[in-house]
């Protein structure tokens, strides 16, 4: 079935074409509320809402973008949605943060287990910005205004995040060396 | 030594393509809410019914415009003519006829080739998205070119005479230039180009222009139509090196300028294929791409994505306490009887209130009805009331036998008699004689927001059914005013078509206001209706809205 056609269909209330259009995004989809949420609960919250939006607001989409990246756009909002209330991080020394050196070493070692759960445990606002800027693709600009913060609240906490994340890998190194 | 990779960097790659199987409940639980909120209290629409919604509005305005203005270029059309000018007219009609109906086909060309450009470019962004079959895109695409083609020479055959050259649509094609230059600035900064940059960075200034134009030569038929697929390919290959591209684009550039040049050199004769040309401008050194125009883009592609963004839709109901003063007339006719068409008719000028109750189905779509006490009054002039002894019983109730014009009645000596009523005379009134009518009316509508900001613009049509509920006439001669009672040719029931534009402004989400002009024709309004009597009403309808 095309997607135009799966689209009409679940448009229609067809309730195969709906868990066949689910069956097709899910797994990408869910990837991408892992990485936005706290946990494997929370991810899992985020992407019921997600297809919920993604069913009702279907008849929205005019087929101008790719629809994957429509889908992913309503997973980003409703996990934005989800931690606003948050508290905000300010930047507090920007020179320093620039200086810091971002590089890590022996990345083969990191397994994607880890480098989630690493992830998960960024405070929410840092977690977020990282993961938009970082792996997503968004600029600061879009950031800020997704997000209701100063583009120098989003790379700060964007910097925070790096900082965080390789504190924490260093840390499990050494765990891991001592335990072996 | 083990190399450092930039920390964004490393989680970038590793999270790009990661995907995991949500657990089945998440299905569950999805399954379960979508099918409570579509069961009754949902009140599903479909899709079409909107459309369909403007379509009827669409017909109703034409019907109108033809209804109101077609009487009116009937009685000003010379009953004869001489028989040279109307031939004359009807040649000019039928040149006419002919030069919208190529400049419609113009128009029915463009909008194929540019919705076959649009089909190809979105093809491009299938092929884009695809990175386990590389190869089948492009092979569509090229289906898809030839298929354009066919297209384009058979509606190039039809229309022989047209200009050899047309231009056509602009869209922009993802510049391999561009992006290796912003590739090489993130490498720098050590890191990989993300995703969606690639996505954004595009060439503004490429452009894919087609040429409804004929190839005078066999091998210019064959350059063009390979240059296409040429361009194609090259376009869909987006981790190839720059300087291939950049080559490739410019070889293509020229060879197209070859075709241009030479379909300009033989345009008596170059009508005979049309041709779909791609051209790429390109940039001639890749380090001349400015950042003004990269954020130019980059702006473009915020608009996109804001345009994407979806817009959080509820259905909500709302509720409009609405007042309206009310012009009541006809188009034509009489209520009274078909000697009265000619008599001169008063306006009446009433009020109408009551409560409008929306259903918002759709984000642009309402549904409402509700409940209006509506009064009205339709007044002919020039009238004679008096009686005939030998007629009349009951000179007290409205007869419309006895209401004459009085133009006419002043010859007639069966009227304007004498009766003797408790030890009076009466001579009968000569003046005008007004009917007033009161009403329920319940409208069934569907408005459409033509625009939906802070101010609104909706467009509203629909039905009323119209129940009587106080009926009275009377007449008047400038000094005394007889009452007669009900007027029992009017119908109980009667309906009117609605269409009206109304003005809104949001105070808030949950308070507003609106003021809508609706015209209401009224349909079957009296009984028997012997002089084509057609009612109808404007009211300026303005309340204040609340939603909940």
């Amino acid at each position: 079935m095309g997607l135009e056609e799966l689209i009409g269909s679940c448009i229609a209330g067809d309730s195969r074409a709906q868990r066949e259009l689910y069956t097709r995004y899910s797994r990408q989809l869910y990837g991408c509320c892992l990485r936005y949420a706290s946990g494997y609960d929370d991810a899992q919250d985020i992407l019921q809402e997600t297809f919920i939006t993604i069913f009702d607001k279907l008849e929205q989409y005019g087929f101008k973008g790719s629809f994957e990246g429509w889908c992913k756009r309503i997973a980003v909002n409703t996990a934005l949605m989800r931690y606003r209330g948050t508290k905000v991080y300010e930047l507090l020394n920007e020179d320093q943060l620039q200086s810091d050196d971002d590089g890590i070493e022996d990345v083969e070692t990191l397994c994607i287990d880890l480098m989630m759960k690493l992830v998960q445990e960024l405070p929410d606002r840092y977690r977020m910005c990282f993961t938009m800027y970082a792996i997503d693709g968004y600029s600061h600009k879009e950031i800020a205004s997704m997000m209701e913060v100063t583009v120098g609240t989003s790379k700060s906490n964007v910097a925070r995040a790096r900082q965080q994340l390789k504190t924490a890998i260093i840390k499990w190194r050494c765990r891991d060396s001592s335990a072996s | 030594m083990s190399d450092k990779k930039h920390i964004d960097r490393v989680f970038q790659e590793r999270f790009k393509k990661f995907e995991a199987t949500p657990p089945p409940a998440v299905w569950d639980a999805i399954e379960k809410k979508i099918n409570t909120a579509h069961k009754p209290g949902g009140f599903l629409i479909p899709a079409w019914l909107r459309y369909v919604s403007i379509a009827a509005v669409a017909v109703a305005l034409f019907s109108l415009g033809s209804l109101l203005w077609y009487p009116f270029e009937a009685h000003q059309k010379p009953d004869s003519e001489p028989a040279n000018t109307i031939e004359k007219i009807t040649n000019q009609a039928t040149e006419n006829d002919m030069l919208d109906s190529q400049r419609r086909q113009n128009n029915q060309n463009n909008d194929t080739i540019n919705s076959d450009l649009n089909g190809i470019t979105n093809a491009k962004r299938g092929n884009s998205m695809s990175d386990q079959n590389p190869g089948a895109p492009n092979d569509k695409i090229v289906q898809e070119n030839k298929f354009n083609q066919q297209k384009i020479v058979a509606k190039s055959s039809e229309n022989t005479n047209r200009a050899a050259t047309q231009t056509t649509s602009l869209t922009t094609i993802p510049n391999n230039t561009a992006q290796s230059q912003s590739t090489g600035k993130q490498a720098a900064a050590g890191r990989e180009p993300r995703p969606s940059f690639k996505k954004e960075h595009t060439n503004a200034a490429a452009v894919v222009a087609t040429y409804n134009t004929k190839a005078a030569q066999n091998n210019d038929q064959q350059t063009t139509s390979a240059a296409p697929n040429k361009v194609l390919n090259q376009v869909h290959r987006p981790q190839e090196a720059t300087s291939d591209t950049t080559a490739g684009s410019k070889s293509v550039l020229e060879s197209m300028n070859n075709i241009v040049a030479k379909t300009t050199n033989n345009t008596a004769d170059a009508l005979k294929t049309n041709e779909l040309i791609l051209q790429i401008a390109v940039p001639q050194d890749s380090s001349n791409v400015k950042k003004a125009d990269l954020t130019e883009v980059a702006a473009k592609q915020d608009e996109i994505k804001q345009e994407e963004t979806p817009v959080a839709f509820k259905k909500t109901w709302s509720g409009t306490p609405v007042i309206a003063p009310l012009f009541s007339s006809s188009m034509g006719g009489s209520s009274i009887g078909e000697d009265f068409k000619d008599n001169a008719k008063s306006p009446g000028f009433n009020v109408s209130y009551g409560v409008l109750v929306g259903y918002n189905v759709a984000p642009k779509l309402t549904v409402r009805t509700g409940v209006h006490q509506v009064n009205m009054s339709y007044t002919t002039q020039q009238i004679n009331y008096g009686f005939d002894v030998q007629v009349l019983s009951a000179p007290l109730q409205f007869n419309r036998q006895a209401v004459t014009d009085l133009g006419q009645s002043q010859g007639r000596s069966a009227f304007s008699q004498e009766l003797v009523s408790d030890g009076n005379t009466f001579n009968g009134l000569s003046g005008e004689i007004s009917q007033r009518l009161a009403f329920v009316e319940v409208p069934l509508e569907v408005s459409y927001r033509l625009i939906d900001r802070k101010v609104s613009l909706n467009v509203t049509g629909g039905m009323s059914a119209l129940f009587l509920t106080d009926n009275s006439v009377a007449v008047f001669d400038g000094a005394k005013r007889l009452d007669l009672g009900a007027d029992s040719n009017f119908n109980d029931f009667h309906q009117s078509a609605n269409l009206g534009l109304g003005l809104g402004y949001k105070f808030s989400d949950k308070l507003g206001a609106i003021v809508e002009p609706v015209f209401k024709y009224q349909l079957n309004a009296l009984k028997r209706d012997v002089a084509d009597f057609r009612p109808y009403n404007i009211g300026l309808y303005t309340g204040i809205t609340f939603t909940f």
